[in-house]
């Protein structure tokens, strides 16, 4: 590594010391710490704005309530917490119950009694696991029942999704899948898998998991699939569900609790859909990890960007930081990553006309539209509306004195039409030739233009079929001819 | 001398007293520059400046050694008593039982076999023993917490710490010049201050994240 690299690096990477004097000093008051280091505090702020958080069962605050717990009135399955926990310590999660005793089962089968349950509280009463070794609260609460689409990624525990939210904006996002030696944890420090995730489309990339080195801590190992799993699968490329909704409840968690720089760890209900699992005031390090990019640099591009609304936070940071899968399958595939419906330039025709002014200026007048990438189709269309505003109302005009039948019985019918049509009798300079089409209308016999546009950032010369059709819902259909370079990501429907 | 030392020393204040007061702006120095700068995660700072003053008292040596039979006997006991249900407390003061037992038998063992010419244990000073036994409560917290490997790193680093810190105060003739020259703390007051509004990245960090240039760059 070079001298000049380690600037890099320190310019780029986000630090503990820097995190804590520049972020987290500055941006998280102490009554948002409170709110975040507070399980029970986090649930009631976050309620109140409509953020779903696994249900309170139940409340130990002292030994007396201890003793008398109603320990029949306890569901099957729980997870039993400290209050203010740090990392993970002091969880356990209950999957079922013996039948008829005091008995509850853990994911990794073994059985604890009414006894021990008892005694993990106490410990947590006395401030084992708490911050500071300070007292503590215990509390019991719903398990949160793994998402389909997630399970066969995971081993035994839950997977989150952590989302680092810096001024409203979601910066990074990484989703952490339990495995054998984390012991159904999300923690990375024992274990878990970190994977990064695109902003934009919610898609996982590389994953990296903590080797177990007793000496040197934290060097991590890049994974491709997942570890200890029966059937290893694959990790990258994961659409994760409810992604929109994942960004949303990040920066409505980070507004709700007052926090400026907030890490928000979300995971996915069976039945619930996203919940919060808990907010962090001081969110670790890690990330820049799964993601192999630095936070600082994203940091200080947001840092005092006015964000007016929530829905203009995701859209910047969707702007700002989405896009690393597409350009990650651009550079395997040499194929450009384009959307369902993009936007896309159309260049009027040039037409010469006498210049009423001494000087002629040539203005090249543009058209935006909404274009459809179509695979069903072949050749590529326009719509006659649009064709004629872009100064091909002259060709059309020709093409409709041509007097064709307006439809033919069947397509061979329309192409022995255009065969037996004298040649020099469609010669206009801009109808390249005329095309038989089948739709829902009948079969046509229609013009064929060429039309400069830009798609993708590229300008190129196309020929389009010139369309009469009228439930044409986009005025641009590409097709196939012309889709050879690109690759269509059908999860960008709509953009608007 | 200066006027200040002497007038110091004349009014209660002794010799051994005013090495300690230098001492301790040094060790704590160390801890947080080691803290903030490298990146070493040791026991609080009261930890290694204890440490380190006790490895003064006892000899490097011999310090040492009691550490490590410290370690063993709070580790072989915690990891024991582990699987015996009992309460919190009641866990770590039994640990302290079992280490204060293997620390007497494990001097008494060196002292007779004297594998390695340990046979001056007499001469330890029982106060800064104490202070190392001490060393086994942090061990104990960390580890009731965290994995044996994390537990372990810390430690290592923290008895690092103190053994740099041990022959920094080892320096006879900078001590003096401290001693003699008491407005130096100030010095240190400074340097602290620099260190706590250091936002680099540490110097581990460097070797943590070194990855995402070498991604870049590929």
């Amino acid at each position: 590594m070079k001298i000049s690299d380690l600037f890099r690096l320190n310019k780029e990477v986000l630090g503990i010391n820097s995190r804590n004097q520049f972020f987290v000093r500055e941006y998280n008051p102490i009554a948002g710490k409170l709110i975040a280091d507070n399980k029970i505090i986090t649930k009631r702020v976050l309620a109140k704005v409509g953020i779903k958080s696994a249900e309170l069962y139940k409340v130990i605050r002292t030994k007396k309530q201890l003793e008398f717990l109603d320990w029949s009135s306890l569901p099957k399955s729980f997870v039993l917490k400290p209050n203010q926990g740090t990392h993970g310590n002091g969880i356990i999660v209950f999957y079922g119950k013996k039948k008829g005793e005091y008995e509850w089962i853990r994911p990794n089968g073994t059985t604890m009694t009414q006894t021990d349950l008892i005694l993990h509280i106490e410990s947590i009463l006395e401030g084992r696991f708490s911050m500071g070794n300070r007292n503590d609260i215990a509390i019991i609460e719903e398990r949160i029942k793994i998402d389909n689409v997630l399970k066969p990624f995971t081993y035994k525990g839950v997977p989150d999704v952590r989302v680092i939210v810096f001024n409203k904006i979601p910066v990074l996002a990484m989703l952490r899948l339990p495995t054998k030696r984390s012991n159904g944890t999300a923690n990375l420090h024992s274990g878990a898998i970190c994977v990064g995730i695109d902003i934009a489309s919610g898609i996982t990339r590389e994953g990296m998991y903590l080797k177990k080195s007793p000496l040197i801590e934290d060097t991590y190992t890049a994974t491709e699939t997942t570890l200890d799993l029966e059937n290893n699968l694959p990790i990258i490329g994961i659409q994760i569900p409810f992604w929109n909704e994942i960004l949303e409840i990040a920066v409505k968690s980070q507004l709700a609790s007052g926090l400026g720089y907030i890490g928000v760890d979300i995971a996915i209900d069976r039945d619930n859909g996203p919940m919060v699992l808990e907010i962090n005031a001081r969110p670790g390090l890690g990330i820049q990890v799964a993601n192999r990019i630095g936070l600082r640099s994203r940091l200080e591009r947001v840092k005092g960007i006015e964000v007016k609304s929530m829905k203009h936070g995701i859209r910047l940071a969707k702007n700002l930081f989405g896009g690393e899968v597409e350009e990650e399958i651009e550079n395997i595939s040499g194929k450009t990553v384009v959307n369902l419906i993009e936007k896309v330039t159309l260049f009027h025709k040039k037409i010469e006309t006498k210049p009423l002014k001494k000087k002629a200026k040539t203005i090249i007048k543009k058209d935006f539209v909404k274009a459809m990438l179509d695979t069903g189709i072949i050749t590529s269309r326009i719509d006659w509306g649009i064709a004629s505003r872009i100064g091909y109302f002259k060709a059309l005009e020709f093409f409709k004195g041509l007097k064709i039948p307006s439809s033919f019985p069947t397509l061979k019918d329309a192409q022995n039409y255009i065969d037996n049509l004298e040649a020099d009798k469609i010669s206009h300079p801009d109808i390249i030739r005329l095309a038989k089409v089948n739709d829902e209308e009948g079969n046509h016999i229609l013009p064929v233009i060429e039309v400069e546009m830009r798609i993708a950032g590229e300008v190129k010369r196309i020929e389009m079929i010139v369309s009469t059709q009228k439930a044409m819902i986009y005025p641009v259909l590409i097709g196939r001819k012309d889709l050879k370079n690109y690759l269509i990501d059908t999860s960008k429907t709509f953009t608007k | 001398m200066s006027e200040l030392t002497q007038w110091l020393l004349s009014h209660g204040i002794s010799m051994a007293v005013l090495e300690i007061i230098v001492f301790i702006p040094i060790l704590a120095t160390l801890v947080n520059l080691s803290r903030y700068f490298i990146g070493f995660k040791s026991f609080g700072i009261y930890a290694p400046v204890i440490l380190a003053l006790a490895y003064r008292y006892t000899g490097l040596r011999y310090g040492l050694i009691i550490t490590l039979l410290v370690v063993i006997a709070a580790f072989i006991g915690y990891s024991v008593l582990k699987r015996i249900r009992m309460h919190y407390l009641a866990r770590v003061a039994i640990n302290y039982v079992i280490v204060a037992l293997v620390v007497v038998f494990g001097i008494a063992t060196f002292d007779s076999l004297n594998p390695l010419g340990f046979d001056n244990f007499e001469s330890v000073n029982p106060l800064a023993l104490i202070s190392i036994v001490a060393l086994s409560d942090f061990f104990i917290k960390m580890y009731v917490k965290k994995s044996i490997t994390a537990t372990a790193r810390v430690l290592l680093e923290t008895v690092l710490i103190a053994v740099i810190g041990w022959s920094l105060i080892s320096a006879q003739s900078m001590i003096e010049y401290l001693v003699n020259n008491l407005w130096m703390l100030g010095v240190f007051l400074i340097l602290n201050l620099i260190i706590g509004r250091y936002t680099g990245l540490r110097i581990k960090e460097y070797f943590r994240f070194s990855f995402i240039i070498k991604n870049e760059n590929k």
